[in-house]
């Protein structure tokens, strides 16, 4: 009994002294896994990669508000293209309206000068004559201006297709600039200096290779001026074929009336 | 009495003599005026019968071949003008997207950054 009591009382010692020793120990193992992780701290993040995305957000959203507007310019450089024509068109229809009218009534009283059926004929020979020498200078004219305006329209075309290549490659420039410095945040948040002078070196490029780009704009307006050269040009030899068969009709009556003033 | 009435008659000799004078200038201008009218009538109506084709002359007879000529070159003038007028607008419309595009260059300021 007293052999019990005595293992009973060494075994309740021990227990106590384990306890206690695993007290003890526990949080030293809990404060020794935490501290663990010590040898790899997270990084500081720099206020640069803080700031990055609301920045890249700003960009992207300026870029799209003049990528818009330059679309919008587009519409509406086709649509005034449209209305200067129409406009041109008008004023020819109202004018060859007028002139008609005029040498109409210039052939009726042409036609009251003739007093002989010969002289009649030859008034209304005379008269289709000019007639017809007028539809072909006019067909000629509509030729070339059509000509023109499919030049014009064309080099308009291109300039705006070859810009719409030159801004999404600016676009892919800058969004792929802005994706690789997040990119690069994201891994090392910390080096927020190397991170920004690489984004601004990439940004930098890319408007610089846009705007260069810029300098051969100007090419569509002496594109222009050279294509109306070449339709007053064929206005000039229209306009000489014109007064030729003009003139030859003009002779001809004037011998079918046996004199020069008719 | 004898002087006075000598003297009266050599007025009333004056004033006749006087409206004889006016009388031939008169004559004078007219006849200058009606050659100088004629003259000018006759040039001018030969010049439109027989104008050549240049839009520089005076304004032909109508129904005449001149008038008809002159109208012709004017309707292939006024026409190729037209076009040439709007010419300068087409050059700023084929232009007027060259702002919009140079803008979008300025979309940032990478030294802000």
């Amino acid at each position: 009994m007293k052999t019990t009591s005595k293992f009973l009382h060494h075994v309740g010692m021990t227990s106590s002294v384990v306890a206690s020793m695993l007290l003890i120990a526990a949080p030293a193992s809990v404060f020794a896994l935490s501290s663990t992780p010590s040898t790899t701290t997270t990084p500081k993040t720099s206020p640069f990669c803080t700031e990055l995305p609301t920045k890249a957000t700003t960009i992207t959203n300026q870029l799209n508000t003049l990528s818009g507007k330059l679309n919008d310019a587009w519409t509406k450089q086709n649509q005034d293209l449209t209305t200067d024509w129409q406009n041109v068109d008008q004023k020819v229809a109202a004018d060859r309206l007028k002139w008609d009218a005029e040498r109409q009534t210039d052939f009726t009283k042409l036609m009251a000068r003739a007093k002989t059926s010969s002289e009649q004929q030859a008034v209304q020979v005379y008269e289709n004559t000019v007639l017809q020498a007028v539809n072909t200078r006019r067909a000629a004219f509509d030729s070339a201006r059509t000509t023109f305006r499919q030049n014009v329209q064309g080099a308009v075309s291109t300039r705006q297709s070859t810009v719409k290549s030159q801004l999404t490659a600016f676009e892919d420039s800058v969004n792929g600039a802005l994706d690789k410095a997040k990119a690069s945040c994201a891994s090392d948040p910390s080096q927020g200096s190397t991170i920004r002078q690489t984004l601004v070196s990439d940004l930098k490029t890319a408007r610089e290779t846009f705007q260069n780009d810029r300098k051969s704009d100007v090419t569509v307006t002496s594109q222009v001026k050279q294509y109306a050269t070449d339709r007053d040009n064929a206005f000039n030899a229209a306009t000489s074929v014109f007064q030729t068969n003009v003139q030859a009709a003009r002779q001809t009556l004037q011998k079918a009336f046996g004199k020069t003033t008719v | 009495m004898g002087t006075v009435n000598k003297s009266e008659g050599g007025a009333g000799f004056a004033v006749v003599e006087a409206v004889l004078v006016l009388v031939i200038v008169a004559g004078v201008i007219g006849a200058g005026a009606y050659v100088y009218s004629t003259h000018h009538k006759k040039s001018t109506t030969d010049a439109s019968l027989t104008s050549s084709s240049s839009t520089n002359q005076a304004v032909p007879l109508n129904g005449t071949t001149s008038s008809i000529n002159q109208l012709t070159q004017q309707d292939a003038q006024v026409e190729g003008n037209v076009d040439k007028s709007a010419d300068a607008q087409s050059q700023a419309t084929a232009a007027s997207a060259n702002t919009a595009a140079s803008n979008v260059g300025g979309a940032y300021n990478e030294n802000n950054l």
